[in-house]
This record gives C-alpha cells, sequence and structure tokens, in this order.
C-alpha cells in the first residue's frame, strides 16, 4: 500500500520527514495523521492499493477508506475524487482543499481499524453534529407528530408552501435547483437546504443553516457540509453497519425504498420519505465474532434491544432483547388526562 | 401561564410555570397526597411514576405566541413525573431495604426509556429534592423526572466538556478520573465492582459526592442487572453515611446525569450521580448565593479529601 508515493510503513518510522506534508503520530492508537501542507494543487495520486486485498466501501460516495491487511489508510478535506481500478490495482485520485487530512491506521480486524479511524478523525476535525436526522416530504409530513422531530421536504418551485408552512412554525427544508434561490429562500426564514454545489462561503454568510449535499464523496463533505445524501442500493450488508460508523461524522440521508427502514433506523442513518422511529438509538456496533455484528439500541417498543447481523448469511437476524426487569408495569389514565405507571415485583 | 421563555442574555430556555406555586408545602402524614389512600393515590401500590399535578412541563402545553423577534416564546412541552419511592411515609432511601433501592433504579431505567421515546423530549433527568432545607414539598419519599423539551444549559456544559477532553485526550473524563481515583483511594468514599462513589476532586459542595460506573455506559438503560444492583447499594450506603454524619437526616439534592440520547456526540458521556447536599456542618448551610448563582463559580469551604475522610470513617450496614 502507497500514500503519497511512500510505503506506508515509512509514515510510522521516527525519521521520517516529508516538506509536503506534517506528520502527528498517535501513539497509543499507532495512527498517523498527515496534513497536506498546500492545498492548491491539482489532483494527485493520493494512495495505491493492490486490487486483490484491498478493501472499501463498494459506494463512490463513501469510498474514503481502503484497508489492506493490517493497515486503513482513510481521508477527509479532498475533492475531485478520482478512482482508478484495474485488475491488479486501486489508485485514488484527489485534490486536496485547504484542510485536508490521510490518516493511516494499524491493527487488527476491519472493524477496530474504521472505529479508530473515526475517532481520530472526530478528534481531528473537532466536529459538533446536530442536524436535522429526519426529513420528510409532503405527503408523509404529520404537522403534529412531525413538526418538533424532522423537517418538511419542500422543492425551489413550492415557494407558497414554504411560506405557508413558515409562518405555521414548521420547520421547512428546501431542495435547491440553483444557487440564486439559496438567498431568496434564507430570506423568507428557510433554514435547511439540499444543494448540488457547496460554497464555503455559506458557512459564513448563513452560519444558522442546515446544508446537506446531494451528490458529493465524503472525503470532501466531512467538516464541510452537515449531511450528505448516498445511494445506499448497491451496499453489502456489511458495508451498510460499517457506513452506520460513518454516521459519527457526517449524517447520512438514504431513501427507505427497498431497504429494510428498521435496520437504517438502528444504524442511526438520517432519512428521507419516511418517518423515523422516534426513540433514542444507541449506534454501538461490536463485532461479536467474524462476520457477526451486534448493534445495542432503544427499539420501537421502548426497550433497549440489540441487533445481530451476520453478514455471511446476508440477511439481517434481529432479536429483541428486552430489559431484564423484575417488575411489572401497569400504567393507569386519571380523569384528568394525567398518566400513572404503577411498579411491582413479578417479571412482566 | 405555561411557556418557555428565551434569554438572549445567556442563551437559555426559562420555564414559566404558575403551577408550580400551587404545590403543596410540607403536609402532614394525614393529609400526605402520596401514600395511599391519599388523594394522588388511592389504590395500593409498590412504587410509582406519574405526572405532576402541578408541573412545570406538560405534554399538551398551551399555544403561545411570541410578542416579537427580541421576546421570544416557546411551548413548554415535557413531562414532570413524581416518583415515588414507597408507600412507607416515614421512611427515606437510606432506610428503605436494598431490594426496594434495586426496583427503584430498575423504575428509573424503564422511566428513562420511555420518556426519551417522546418526540419533544431532548433531555431526561432524574432527581431528588430531599429536606426542606433544599425545597422538598413533600416529606414522603419520592424523587421526580422532568423530561425537558431542550437540552439545558448545565447539561449542554457537560456535554461540551466530554467532546473537548475527547478531542484534546481522545478519551473519557469520567473513565480517567474513575482509574485516577482507583489508583489514589484518598477521596474514594465507597467502591465495589462496578462503581466508585468519591467526594471529587473538584467537588462545589462540602460534601458533595459522585457516584461513578467503572465501565463506559452513558445512560441508565446500559447498565447490566448486577450493576443496577451495585448501583442501588452505592445509593443505600452513601446516603446512609450522610445520615450518619451529623446524626440527622442530611438534606441533600441527588441527580442523575445521564447522555442526551438524541445527540450524535451521546457516546462520548458517561452516566454519573451527583448528590450536591448544602450542608457544610451540623447546623450550618452552604448557600447558593450571589457567586454560585450569578456566576457558577463556587468557593468549597470544605477540602474534599477531608470530606472523604470524614464519610469514610462512618460505618454503615450494607442490609
Amino acid at each position: 500500500m502507497r500514500v503519497l508515493n511512500n510505503e506506508v510503513s515509512k509514515f510510522f518510522e521516527d525519521s521520517f520527514h516529508d516538506a509536503r506534508f506534517s506528520l502527528k503520530k498517535i501513539d497509543s492508537k499507532n495512527a498517523v495523521v498527515a496534513k497536506l501542507k498546500r492545498s492548491d494543487e491539482k489532483p494527485f495520486e493520493i494512495l495505491r492499493c493492490n486490487r486483490i486485498s484491498c478493501w472499501s466501501f463498494s459506494e463512490r460516495s463513501l469510498r474514503h477508506v481502503f484497508m489492506e491487511n493490517d493497515t486503513l489508510v482513510g481521508f477527509a478535506g479532498f475533492e475531485k475524487v478520482r478512482i482508478e481500478e484495474d485488475a491488479e490495482q486501486v489508485v485514488v485520485f484527489a485534490k486536496p482543499l485547504v484542510e485536508t487530512l490521510i490518516i493511516i491506521v494499524r491493527g487488527f480486524d476491519r472493524l477496530n481499524l474504521l472505529k479508530t479511524f473515526y475517532e481520530v478523525l472526530w478528534g481531528e476535525c473537532n466536529l459538533c453534529i446536530k442536524t436535522p436526522k429526519t426529513l420528510l416530504m409532503k405527503g408523509s409530513f404529520d404537522e403534529k407528530f412531525d413538526r418538533r422531530s424532522a423537517f418538511l421536504l419542500l422543492s425551489s418551485d413550492e415557494d407558497n408552501e414554504v411560506r405557508r408552512y413558515l409562518e405555521k412554525g414548521v420547520r421547512v427544508a428546501v431542495k435547491l435547483e440553483s444557487e440564486g434561490e439559496l438567498q431568496r429562500f434564507y430570506n423568507v426564514g428557510v433554514r435547511c437546504f439540499l444543494l448540488n454545489d457547496f460554497k464555503d462561503e455559506y458557512r459564513e454568510r448563513y452560519a444558522d443553516c442546515f446544508f446537506i449535499l446531494q451528490k458529493g464523496n465524503v472525503a470532501s463533505a466531512i467538516g464541510k457540509v452537515d449531511g450528505l445524501i448516498v445511494d445506499i442500493k448497491e451496499f453489502s450488508l456489511e458495508e451498510l453497519v460499517l457506513a452506520g460508523l460513518v454516521n459519527r461524522l457526517l449524517p447520512l440521508y438514504v431513501s427507505a425504498e427497498g431497504v429494510d427502514s428498521k435496520l437504517l433506523d438502528v444504524l442511526g442513518f438520517g432519512a428521507i420519505g419516511w418517518r423515523r422511529c422516534t426513540n433514542p438509538i444507541f449506534t454501538r456496533i461490536e463485532q461479536e465474532r467474524e462476520s457477526i455484528y451486534e448493534i445495542s439500541y432503544v427499539s420501537e417498543f421502548n426497550v433497549p434491544g440489540r441487533v445481530r447481523i451476520d453478514v455471511s448469511k446476508n440477511s439481517v437476524e434481529r432479536f429483541f432483547e428486552q430489559s431484564k426487569t423484575s417488575l411489572k408495569k401497569q400504567t393507569l389514565e386519571r380523569e384528568d388526562g394525567r398518566y400513572f405507571h404503577f411498579y411491582r415485583e413479578g417479571a412482566s | 401561564m405555561l411557556e418557555l421563555r428565551y434569554n438572549p442574555l445567556t442563551d437559555e430556555w426559562i420555564i414559566v410555570s404558575a403551577e408550580t406555586q400551587r404545590r403543596p408545602v410540607q403536609p402532614s402524614q394525614q393529609s400526605c397526597p402520596i401514600c395511599v389512600g391519599g388523594v394522588e393515590l388511592p389504590e395500593k401500590y409498590d412504587l410509582v411514576s406519574f405526572e405532576n399535578r402541578f408541573p412545570a412541563l406538560k405534554r399538551n402545553p398551551p399555544q403561545v405566541s411570541s410578542e416579537s423577534n427580541i421576546f421570544m416564546k416557546e411551548r413548554s412541552f415535557g413531562i414532570c413525573e413524581v416518583v415515588v419511592y414507597t408507600s412507607k411515609h416515614d421512611v427515606a432511601l437510606p432506610g428503605m431495604p436494598l431490594r426496594q433501592i434495586e426496583k427503584l433504579v430498575e423504575m428509573w431505567v424503564d422511566r428513562t426509556v420511555e420518556l426519551f421515546s417522546h418526540d419533544f423530549v431532548e433531555y431526561v433527568f432524574i432527581f431528588e429534592n430531599r429536606g426542606k432545607e433544599v425545597g422538598a414539598s413533600l416529606s414522603h419519599p419520592h424523587g421526580q423526572i422532568y423530561a425537558f423539551p431542550f437540552l439545558p444549559k448545565r447539561i449542554l456544559a457537560k456535554v461540551e466538556a466530554f467532546s473537548r477532553w475527547r478531542n484534546q485526550k481522545g478519551s473519557c473524563p469520567v473513565c480517567d478520573v474513575v482509574v485516577e481515583e482507583v489508583k489514589l483511594k484518598k477521596r474514594i468514599v465507597f467502591e465495589t465492582d462496578s462503581f466508585v462513589s468519591l467526594v471529587p476532586f473538584y467537588a462545589r459542595f462540602p460534601f458533595e459526592v459522585h457516584i461513578y460506573p467503572k465501565r463506559h455506559v452513558t445512560s441508565l438503560p446500559e447498565l447490566t442487572i448486577q450493576e443496577r444492583s451495585e448501583l442501588a447499594k452505592h445509593l443505600k450506603i452513601i446516603t446512609l453515611k450522610y445520615d450518619g454524619l451529623y446524626g440527622q437526616e442530611f438534606p441533600y439534592m441527588m441527580m442523575f446525569f445521564q447522555a442526551p440520547m438524541k445527540r450524535l456526540d451521546a457516546e462520548l458521556f458517561h452516566l454519573h450521580v451527583e448528590f450536591n447536599p448544602p450542608k457544610r456542618d451540623k447546623d450550618k448551610i452552604k448557600w447558593m448565593a450571589s457567586v454560585e448563582t450569578g456566576t457558577w463559580a463556587f468557593i468549597n469551604p470544605m477540602v474534599p479529601e477531608q470530606a472523604a475522610e470524614m464519610l469514610r470513617k462512618i460505618e454503615v450496614s450494607e442490609q
């Protein structure tokens, strides 16, 4: 595996220096962060690895991590990412933005490497993510139930609808067709936008807005925009599970069509087009055994649950582990509408 | 009147609730509203959590209209529950059988999960005010739960501190503190396999005690059955030691800090319990006065290591 035309092992050597980038070693994690010093270069080769032994997410927008044997190389802060593959090699070309990071992690098992990579990236990017996790189209939006937890997604040719809902206090997201529409909708009070192209100046000019890219690569979207729409049709189950980790850094928005929406919920994906279950989610992903992942969360039945996914069978084996409690619960509604929850001993 | 008002000077929401003024103050056992047969609980019960008759937050709050862009209001969405620990009027946490406290922990777990499931709830805060010194309005053993529609300021401060620590040191501050304190021993009051109770190095109140799970767990529902039982034991031991300190019912504010589970950075949070007792001596109160209230800067008149030693020395039975 070669990074910036150097064998990856070079980056871990104490004597290794290169004028093109600065190196930060994170000893306990056996990880190295390379920050490129120049940002005005044209796309160039950042990574080269063996086609047979290399692993990465299959979907283009998520191809920002590559693994080979005990090494992971991931990157952020690049644009114009181009991946060339032939029978023998995978070569990644990209153009660096102002803040560029290449993170190299060594260790055991794929999930651990990914977790470490995202932890390092989280720390380096100094991220604080708070974005709407659900965008609902008009047909599925319920004004009563969704107004506090979701954004109503409207297109930019629905001017009157946008104004009408804003006046009612509904939070509206607008799918923009052109740059000029941004200022126009901002002026009327819209604060969440789906756009095709993001410019850094937006962050300053529209500091109170959420920006979700409709197309793009995670490598260029992390730390820049607030969310990314991805097409997960091509994802294997394992990739879907692992993509749950990306969500820690950049909310991914997917459509539920053809996919188990409950699984997406468990994995903590943002959503377009269907109402997410409103329960909190613990996106703790553990690799229990080879090819078996376990995710802890709180189910739609209000009980802590776990899902076990055996990716080798290409199917989801979900089991709900109810909170083991020795208490029996009975809920009564009094005449004045207040709820009383009685608990007593005895398995429920 | 029930509404949220925004304070642009501190970027925080204030709950305006005229209803809370109507809460009864220290009624006798005969008129206790939460004893069996009382106005709230006519039926027999063991443990119960119910929506407060005089709430600060409601699941169906009245509509509000903001007066202007300066004076912003929001509806007071939320749930305020009264948690009754036992049907016995004259015991408190330290006097309750361990099994009853274990059941209480189970109930808190269930309440946490259920309350967080509401769309409008951003944070679930479990607490108990014990004693008139901290404004408890009923002497029957009980606590409360507030399910907030926003992240209260101090919770946000904690969330940000956890995130900063993670960015700077790559770890969790509570995990790091636990490792160090277990090594040093001098501030530890009580320790079991899974939990440690200690007077923190950074205590704000003279006899402040924190209970930390040794494992990184973000919230009560993540505790195993064994851990829930150990937490119950710590609650009993600490409150028994408090009562033994001056041979009197020791007032305190007991607060559970759990992750704001709807945030993406919730995983960074480490569950912990804080006891903030107002007493600094047998007959003296450490008041939340101007400095503490106005600046959030605390002056602790008691050296934490000394407080820990005093509490450690008090012998109590675990049963």
